[in-house]
């Protein structure tokens, strides 16, 4: 079934679509002023465009955002970032030595560097506290 | 180009009384309703198929227009602004319809004279078993079974004589979305009224 415009079947549908297919026309057109004016004498003014989230607001609360977390980042940072003497670890690594004998620990420190590597051969796992003083 | 410059002549006189409308001048927007009141009407009882329907519908359309004036940017004409607005009512409309029983078409009351003789005003035409009524009653019966969407693009295009791009204004949505509603209303009807071109 073909719709195109062109369509002789079509024009011919279209023709007794506009014969047939009326409308009654407006009877009291006056009718329509008055009670569109009534309804709106009880609204008031037409309402302002405000809605919930402007574009003005995100962007505000956008850039408040990016300066609270620039400010954060000034006050909290510089701690972590300056190097801690030794007094501030928690603990340090002395001499290490393992309690298990088929176990070696070796340490390195590196001076200038903020830790110890433990390297613990003979195992596959690593030990318990217990087994690596 | 005389019917382009009333139109455009049209706009600027739509654009003013708007500026002053969203102001609060009711009187200007009295004035706004006066120059569109007809054709909006027209456009919703063609869709809707019932003339008290049409006036609430076309009330409720110039409600909504003074209730929006501050969102309308003023990208479209105000017609086609207002045209959307009553699309869309209709549209819903007769969704909500839908959902009621409904067995005659309710377009006007029928008046008869009590003088006049029984015989059909409308004669058959000559050659063919179709009178001028049933005839309407069918195609009346066709185009209450498209869809609300199918109905408006119809009434657009085969009774309003608007362009594709005016259709798109007016009811929303993307020109390939118009064309494609066009195409399939087009061919539910053809299917509905196919037999009627061979009887008449």
């Amino acid at each position: 079934m073909k719709s195109d415009p062109n369509d002789p079947r079509w024009d011919k549908t279209r023709a007794l679509l506009k014969e047939h297919l009326t409308v009654p026309p407006l009877a009291h057109p006056d009718f329509i002023n008055s009670q569109v004016l009534e309804a709106i004498r009880r609204d008031g003014k037409p309402r302002a465009a405000a809605p919930l989230f402007s574009l003005r607001g995100l962007a505000w609360s956008g850039a408040g955002a990016l300066a609270a977390a620039v400010v954060l980042s000034v006050v909290l940072l510089p701690h972590s970032l300056q190097p801690r003497s030794e007094g501030e670890f928690i603990s340090q690594v002395i001499e290490a030595r393992a309690e298990i004998p088929q176990l070696s620990v070796t340490s390195f420190h590196a001076p200038g560097d903020r830790g110890v590597v433990l390297w613990i051969e003979g195992s596959d796992f690593i030990p318990s506290e217990e087994a690596v003083r | 180009m005389g019917d382009d410059l009333s139109s455009v002549d049209a706009s600027v006189e739509d654009a003013a009384l708007l500026a002053r409308a969203r102001e609060g001048d009711t009187t200007a927007f009295d004035d706004l309703i006066t120059r569109h009141r007809e054709k909006i009407y027209m456009h919703i009882c063609y869709m809707v198929r019932n003339d008290e329907d049409a006036l609430d519908l076309t009330q409720d359309t110039f409600i909504r227009a003074w209730r929006s004036l501050a969102r309308f940017e003023g990208g479209a004409s105000f017609s086609s602004w207002l045209y959307r607005i009553a699309t869309n009512a209709a549209i819903d409309h007769c969704r909500k319809r839908k959902n009621r029983p409904q067995t005659e078409i309710e377009l006007g009351p029928m008046k008869i004279d009590a003088a006049s003789r029984t015989t059909p005003a409308s004669p058959g035409v000559p050659g063919s078993g179709l009178d001028q009524r049933e005839i309407k009653r069918r195609i009346e019966a066709a185009f209450a079974q498209l869809s609300p969407e199918h109905r408006a693009v119809i009434v657009l295009k085969e009774i309003e004589d608007c362009s594709y791009e005016e259709m798109a204004r007016r009811i929303g949505c993307s020109l390939g979305t118009v064309m494609s509603r066009l195409f399939y209303a087009r061919k539910k009807l053809q299917t509905l009224l196919g037999d009627l071109h061979d009887e008449i």
